[in-house]
């Protein structure tokens, strides 16, 4: 008797588990900042993924099978990343993870998801160091900050010209990042860094002392490597104190919100950006229509990463990707994806390398930078 | 340079003396470490600027907003404090800080923490002085902080309501033995405090025309305090002398020292003043109780 009801509990549990192998939905969910500093890249993650599913559920979905998604609020901080992720780690229907936005979120909340064997797919993390912390289940379809940042610091000397440059970053892993490469590069391009300083992300909100010692020093250019926030606030104090200079910034200022911020004074504000808003090539404009359509702004490479995510996850998954084991061998195993961010393949640390552009104010609205 | 630092500074610390005069009020009559300060005001702040989105003219929306930081300072104590008033200084704090994240949890619940642009319509203009720049917004801020640290004194030392406040400080039992209206009166402490901290919260969002749930505990109580600690606690002359003074010191050290170690290198000056002057500039001017 014993053994028969052995026997039906094992079977019960193995249907179980059959069961959830043989969902009829591939699950996934969107982590990023839905409220917080950073809120309106989150709100990009969020609509440039549900565009993606939306598509790919009206052809029939990834394999014959319909997709879904949760969505959770990282307020863009570790802490709460970390909670996030030891919430979510219990959900065994979960395929893959799509975030986080912020570095540091990334960097809190890896090893809670590489326990769970999840693969992590972030659109946006930029700080160099997060594919070299040894997580085999991380991938990010950005290109890092290490050559973002080179490319800022040549445009900003050799097509902005300026000679006395000023560096301002945000006292966190991805400014320290960035300005550890920017310190390091804008010497070897035979300019001196006149100064140097840093704020708090969320706490500091006035420049005027940072400002003006800039004046006093004679600065002609600064590079705000940091959040559009932070970039709107510096842009209107530079303008009231007199600081008229030339202000350049990190991709994170690419967005909307650095004008609605910074008013007026963002006139000519030049930004490193790794998607192009105004691209006219056929996808692309599809892609954008589609995305202004349902957001009333433009894309950047929040909304336009997370979109090539869900496609890239569709590619790996018809390649035998189908649990998450196989989903990050598959991920590697892509020779070239084509998405409307451009074509790409991860390299052995899940990194990738895209081309960036520069966009720049004109008339309160970002326009591309042509030569 | 060194003008255009002294000025930001004094523009900095008057946006703090604002805050201040409410705090300190409250701190010096009562003794107490009033940690919700900023929440409470902040939400007064949040207030105003639902109105102001909502279409309402923005000076009818400040009203509301200072009315909503009167009321809710007054509904903060009746609750939160009034029945710990004699349990000791620590059990009153434990009690304010709860009232704190009550009040910036409600914040984050309907407006979120993202920074807002906060268009009040006044946003002054700028004044070259020979390489010096000031704001007409920030002189306008520094004589609201003297007038209303007049005001209120004047309040203190010519109204019956003032005169209750004062002997209440000095002894609560005496007070009430003299006829003093003491639950009443302490609601009116806390509901200027409120009223008086909305004032200076909505100066500080318009001096930045931003507004974010930081204005109330990182940039409002923690400030308050600070130049509460520097000026003496109880005094209004010393609020607003303690509040200009934080502005030099967080400007000075900005602008000559470090902005990386600035909130680190503010602190020790602050810790090193305690231990050489734990009274601050201008003690109170009530003799201590025997």
């Amino acid at each position: 008797m014993k053994k028969i009801i052995f026997a039906i509990c094992i079977s019960i549990l193995l249907a179980g588990a059959s069961a959830c192998y043989a969902a009829d939905t591939v699950k996934f969910l969107v982590v990023g900042p839905m409220t917080g500093d950073s809120a309106g890249q989150g709100f990009q993650m969020k609509t440039g993924t549900q565009i993606a599913v939306d598509e790919i559920n009206a052809s029939g979905g990834i394999g014959g099978k319909k997709v879904e998604f949760e969505v959770a609020d990282d307020v863009g901080t570790p802490n709460q990343a970390t909670i996030i992720a030891q919430k979510y780690s219990l959900d065994k229907d979960l395929l893959f993870v799509l975030g986080h936005n912020n570095s540091s979120c990334s960097i809190a909340a890896l090893p809670i998801w590489q326990k769970a064997g999840l693969p992590v797919i972030s659109p946006s993390n930029t700080s160099a160091s997060i594919t070299r912390l040894g997580y085999g289940n991380y991938f990010r379809v950005i290109t890092n900050d290490d050559i973002m940042s080179k490319q800022l610091c040549e445009f900003a000397i050799k097509k902005l010209g300026m000679k006395k440059p000023a560096l301002i970053w945000e006292n966190s892993d991805y400014g320290k990042g960035m300005r550890d490469v920017s310190a390091a590069a804008i010497p070897e391009l035979g300019v001196e860094v006149v100064a140097e300083d840093s704020f708090i992300s969320g706490v500091d909100r006035d420049y005027s002392a940072i400002i003006t010692k800039y004046k006093g020093l004679g600065v002609d250019g600064v590079l705000f490597l940091g959040d559009y926030t932070g970039g709107g606030l510096f842009a209107k104090q530079a303008k009231n104190l007199g600081l008229n200079v030339q202000l350049a910034g990190s991709s994170s200022c690419s967005h909307p919100k650095l004008i609605e911020i910074g008013g007026d004074a963002t006139e000519n504000f030049y930004v490193v950006a790794p998607f192009d808003p105004f691209d006219t090539r056929p996808r692309q404009a599809k892609f954008i229509d589609n995305f202004l359509n349902a957001a009333k702004e433009r894309p950047g490479e929040w909304g336009a990463d997370a979109y090539d995510i869900v496609y890239l996850v569709k590619l790996a998954y018809e390649r035998g990707g189908t649990d998450r084991e196989s989903l990050i061998k598959a991920l590697h195993e892509i020779e070239l994806f084509e998405g409307v961010t451009g074509n790409f393949k991860f390299d052995e640390f899940g990194d990738v390398d895209k081309d960036s552009l520069m966009l720049v104010v004109k008339d309160q609205k970002f326009t591309r930078y042509e030569e | 340079m060194f003008l255009q630092h002294l000025i930001n500074g004094l523009s900095i610390g008057s946006v703090y003396a604002l805050i201040t005069i409410g705090y300190n009020m409250v701190y010096g009559i009562l003794e107490l470490l009033n940690f919700a300060h900023g929440d409470v005001y902040a939400l007064g702040c949040f207030v105003v600027l639902g109105l102001v989105t909502a279409g309402i003219h923005p000076i009818i929306a400040i009203l509301g907003g200072v009315v909503s930081g009167y009321i809710l300072n007054i509904l903060v104590e009746r609750f939160a404090y009034r029945s710990v008033r004699f349990s000791g200084r620590v059990t009153p704090t434990i009690s304010a800080v709860g009232v704190a994240y009550i009040m910036r949890n409600a914040i984050l619940k309907i407006w979120g923490p993202e920074t807002y642009p906060m268009k009040l319509g006044f946003r002054g203009t700028q004044l070259h002085l020979g390489g010096i720049v000031v704001g007409t917004l920030q002189i306008y801020i520094f004589i609201a902080a003297i007038s209303f640290m007049v005001i209120i004194s004047l309040f203190l030392k010519k109204t019956k309501i003032g005169q209750g406040i004062i002997a209440i400080s000095q002894s609560i039992p005496t007070a009430a033995l003299l006829g003093v209206p003491v639950n009443r009166t302490i609601s009116i402490v806390y509901g200027i405090g409120g009223a008086l901290g909305v004032i200076g919260g909505i100066l500080f969002c318009a001096y930045y025309d931003t507004i974010f749930v930081g204005i109330g505990f990182a940039l409002g109580t923690l400030k308050a305090w600070m130049a509460a600690i520097i000026g003496g606690v109880g005094s209004l002359k010393g609020a607003v002398i303690g509040a200009i003074m934080l502005g030099l010191i967080e400007s000075m050290v900005a602008g000559y020292v470090s902005t990386l170690y600035k909130d680190a290198l503010v602190w020790l000056i602050l810790i090193t003043f305690i231990l050489i002057r734990p009274q601050g500039f201008f003690p109170s001017q009530i003799a201590e109780k025997i």
